[in-house]
């Protein structure tokens, strides 16, 4: 690995991937729109705009291109009212939509992951439709475009939404990637459009039976990801100047596509026995590349196809999809949402109009306005007939009374976030108990719109085992099978706790804390044994999380009351209620009834 | 616009295409809800399934799909006021109308003509999705995302068949009677249960796990983009096998008659499986019905009965959070016990 002055290291293959990333820039250049999409991750900088500038660097009549971002208002997409022209005209007038104008070019999201909902079921719907319908007349407006999702993601929480991901063939990744390292030659020769011949080229079965694998080793359900490494190969395949799929096409389709897939070693009964192919019967591609363009990816790298299409041929799918299900689950991704949640929100989803701004400086929105105005235009023409009214002149007499703000609200939930000691002897049950008034709790939070999370502590370190949700499907799959007993690492609990609470509070949404413990540690940060060092850093982080204030409960596990879980109690700013006999029934009450408390 | 994916030409996913085919042929099951994840062809059966149905009559420039010997009171189209005729009678595509997910009130119910208004100061109802939806389909993707009082409002018109507007000065009513199509991923976050209960049928999609049926999806979608017309035209004629089927199952339909020990053993599979309401037994039958005829047959068996239960049922029993087995399972031990199955 190199390493720069500052000892950040930077990954010794950044001329490889760059050279990949040109790939790209190839593919768009010829087969523009029909790429799909690509999901760019890479935080701003020199490299990332390098990448951008090569990718764009079309004459903008040819391939025009739009910006969106994550306050876009979804009205513009589709063709905001113009509100200049419809009051000169007195009919509705309506701005071309961003989306109309991306027709042909390419539609660039910045700061994708952190785009609502709303917006990426428009952005996908018109990506499957090859259009929408416009506001007014309901007529539908052609609009194909390449999206380029900019994923500047940093937690490991955050993504771009799965919905317009799922329709996003390529995923670039230029993190770590070195300035020096990039490149800005490439063919620029290759710009007049590759056309519907790369629909013709044929995929054999058995590269797309490995496609298959591939895409359900690396995680994705979805079957989308299949159509995309078989469309994306074929282009790269008509670069190239093959009239099939070969090897090198492929393997290029599922580094750009998904990157690298790590083949699981299952154990040997999961394993079929089949006629196993010997390798050298998979598609052998008879032309020798000597397409200079090919000669851009360097040969010797693992043939990692070669890998895949063995793997495909002997491994049973049920199987891995089975072994894969549990892993999924904790590989969810949140739409990020920034920011404290105010009543007086500046976005989100709108939920209906008020003829009072909601917060100072708030603009009005105009089709409501106008829509309020108008029952009243004949009565206030007939009532001014005082040649001084200022209002006789206006077209469209506006009052002050019609003006209508738009409310907004976006999500803010409680999270309540159980931090349940899982060690010692009575660890299972309680367990047990917990999950069971998970479970129950589970059933108010669909009402409320709250959510559950859960992680516990034993042996030397902790773990989430239930990331936020209020979902009883994910629920039942995440804590099937709870382990306990052991020593109590009550330090790293804390620490875990605080985490998933500050991230929680920046989605936006409200964290308790609810505490299962007696209060005594034993176990330090390091995982060494030392109550003395184990009860000191559970004190400094119990009094950092009493700081942040969130709103906490302590219950008191152990069986007469100790000092040390009040003492705990007091410094995390946590109610403290002894309950020596975790009963489900009984701790869900009780989180329930604080959790409405919040609401 | 193009031609869609035919219903024919799609793979496997049977108790889909089941249960959409049934809310096509008996309206009174009221929505269909399809569980699933990502990429499993959900709003391409909906789609695939309006093109498959014959084309209905509606009259020029009507906005509310009349049915030409019997329009809307409201529609101005098909009766125009000043006594000259309507205009001419015109053929159309069983309409599938998408609900964007940040719709607002007014567009989908409808609400006064601005244009009109402002121009000549008159008062006029501008349609909005329910009306274009009328005698068609109605499709919500990611419906656990959507507004819980706009999911209401859907479910009241679904449930009543009429659309009711009383804002800004107007009170219209017009007849708007689709099959409502709701879609959605369970683990982005659960629908309410006093919602979910509103939904006639759920059915739950799956990738299917077969490699060879992947592989074959894959290659239909592939020749379907290359050359749409011709492969639309290789499957006609197996879609219209399944018009013929479904016109003929509407024709059947208020002939089937329940055997009193039929309708006895479906309140007994709902009293064992603890469902809530009588919603449970009556969707039961109007499903098993919807399924007999179908099949051509105007008498439903109990074989229609366990075919229909676990899309019928699973949405409606309550949940036992204690409980490790899923309501499909349920269903089927109880079906075991009962000795249906």
């Amino acid at each position: 690995m190199l390493e720069n002055a500052d000892g950040v290291a930077f990954s010794d293959d950044g001329k490889r991937r760059w050279q990949e990333a040109l790939k790209v820039v190839q593919l768009v250049r010829i087969f523009g729109p029909d790429v799909g999409g690509i999901r760019l991750k890479c935080r701003a900088g020199s490299v990332r705009n390098r990448w951008m500038d090569l990718v764009l660097a079309e004459d903008s009549k040819s391939r025009p291109w739009q910006k969106v971002n994550p306050q876009t208002g979804l009205d513009r997409l589709k063709g905001a009212l113009d509100a200049t022209a419809t009051l000169r005209a007195s009919k509705l007038r309506y701005e071309r939509g961003i989306l109309e104008k991306a027709h042909g070019g390419a539609l660039v999201i910045a700061m994708a992951e952190r785009i609502e909902p709303t917006m990426a079921a428009a952005i996908s719907s018109c990506m499957d439709a090859g259009g929408f319908h416009s506001t007014d007349a309901g007529t539908f407006c052609p609009a194909e475009f390449l999206v380029i999702a900019i994923d500047e993601s940093a937690e490991e929480n955050e993504a771009v939404p799965p919905m317009l991901a799922d329709r996003l063939p390529i995923h670039l990744d230029l993190e770590g990637i070195a300035w020096r390292e990039t490149d800005p030659d490439t063919d620029a020769a290759a710009i007049n459009r590759g056309g519907e011949d790369w629909r013709y080229i044929d995929v054999s079965e058995q590269v797309q039976r490995t496609f298959v694998a591939a895409a359900l080793l690396s995680g994705s359900p979805s079957l989308r990801t299949v159509k995309h490494l078989s469309d994306i190969a074929r282009m790269l395949a008509v670069i190239a100047g093959e009239r099939t799929v070969d090897r090198n096409s492929a393997d290029l389709a599922v580094r750009l596509c998904i990157g690298e897939v790590s083949v699981p070693e299952l154990p040997d009964d999961l394993q079929q026995d089949h006629e196993q192919p010997p390798p050298n019967e998979l598609p052998e591609n008879e032309h020798t590349n000597t397409d200079g363009e090919n000669s851009d990816i360097p040969p010797d790298i693992p043939d990692e196809f070669e890998v895949l299409a063995q793997a495909a041929a002997r491994i049973d799918l049920i199987q891995i999809e089975r072994s894969l299900a549990a892993t999924r689950t904790r590989r969810r991704m949140n739409t990020g949402k920034a920011g404290t949640k105010t009543n007086q929100s500046k976005r989100g989803r709108p939920i209906g109009h008020t003829s009072m701004p909601p917060f100072s400086g708030a603009r009005p929105d105009v089709l409501a306005t106008i829509r309020a105005a108008v029952p009243w235009q004949k009565i206030r023409s007939i009532g001014s007939e005082n040649p001084d009214d200022a209002l006789r002149s206006q077209k469209l007499k506006i009052r002050k009374s019609d003006f209508r703000y738009k409310r907004y609200k976006h999500k803010s939930a409680t999270t309540a976030i159980f931090v349940v000691d899982a060690s010692g002897s009575t660890a299972v049950e309680r367990l047990g108990e917990t999950k069971g008034a998970i479970e129950l709790l589970l059933a108010d939070c669909y009402v409320r719109r709250d959510q559950v999370a859960l992680l516990a502590f034993r042996g030397d370190h902790a773990e989430i085992l239930l990331q936020p949700t209020r979902s009883l499907v994910r629920t039942k799959r995440s804590l099937s099978g709870l382990p306990g007993g052991g020593t109590t690492p009550l330090a790293s609990g804390l620490q875990l706790a605080q985490t998933l609470a500050d991230a929680e509070r920046r989605k936006g949404n409200q964290p308790l804390l609810v505490f299962l413990t007696d209060g005594s540690g034993n176990i330090a940060l390091d995982g060494t044994t030392g109550r003395a060092v184990a009860a000191e850093e559970a004190a400094q982080l119990a009094a950092r999380i009493g700081g942040e204030r969130f709103p906490a409960v302590l219950i008191d596990i152990s069986r007469f009351g100790k000092p040390a879980a009040e003492k705990l109690a007091t410094a995390l700013r946590a109610e403290y209620l002894p309950l020596p006999r975790t009963d489900a029934g009984e701790l869900s009450r009780l989180v329930s009834q604080r959790m409405e408390q919040r609401a | 616009m193009s031609p869609p994916f035919p219903f024919s030409a799609i793979v496997g996913q049977d108790e889909m295409k089941q249960a959409l085919l049934m809310a096509a042929v008996e309206p009174a099951l009221g929505g269909v809800l399809v569980f699933g994840d990502r990429g499993t062809g959900k709003s391409t059966a909906v789609r695939a399934l309006a093109a498959l149905l014959p084309p209905m009559e509606t009259r020029e420039g009507c906005q509310f799909n009349c049915m030409p010997n019997a329009p809307a009171d409201c529609c101005s189209v098909c009766n125009p006021p000043d006594g000259s005729s309507a205009p001419e009678k015109v053929e159309m595509q069983t309409p599938v109308i998408d609900l964007p997910l940040g719709s607002t009130e007014d567009r989908v119910c409808g609400a006064l003509d601005l244009e009109k208004a402002l121009v000549s100061g008159e008062k006029a109802f501008e349609p909005g999705l329910l009306a274009r939806a009328h005698r068609g389909f109605l499709y919500i993707d990611e419906i656990n995302l959507l507004e819980d009082h706009l999911i209401d409002l859907l479910l009241d018109v679904a449930a009543s068949g009429v659309n009711l507007v009383e804002r800004e000065g107007l009170s219209i009513r017009h007849p708007a009677d689709f099959v409502l199509v709701g879609s959605g991923n369970p683990e982005e976050g659960d629908l309410r249960p006093q919602l979910l209960d509103r939904f006639g049928i759920a059915v739950d999609v799956t990738t299917p796990v077969d490699i060879d049926e992947r592989v074959e999806v894959i290659k239909r979608r592939d020749e379907f983009e290359r050359n749409r017309k011709k492969f639309v035209a290789g499957w006609e004629k197996r879609d219209n096998g399944i018009q013929s089927q479904l016109l003929l199952a509407r024709k059947l339909l208020p002939k089937t008659v329940f055997s009193k020990e039929l309708l006895k053993k479906i309140a007994r599979l709902c009293v064992e499986l603890g469902a809530d309401g009588l919603r449970g037994e009556l969707t039961l039958m109007r499903a098993a019905r919807a399924r007999a005829a179908l099949q051509g047959r105007k008498k439903p068996t109990l074989d229609d009965v366990v075919y229909v239960a676990p899309m019928s049922l699973r949405h409606r029993l309550r949940r036992d959070p204690l409980e490790e087995a899923g309501s499909a399972a349920r269903i089927h031990k109880a079906l075991e016990r009962l000795g249906y199955a």
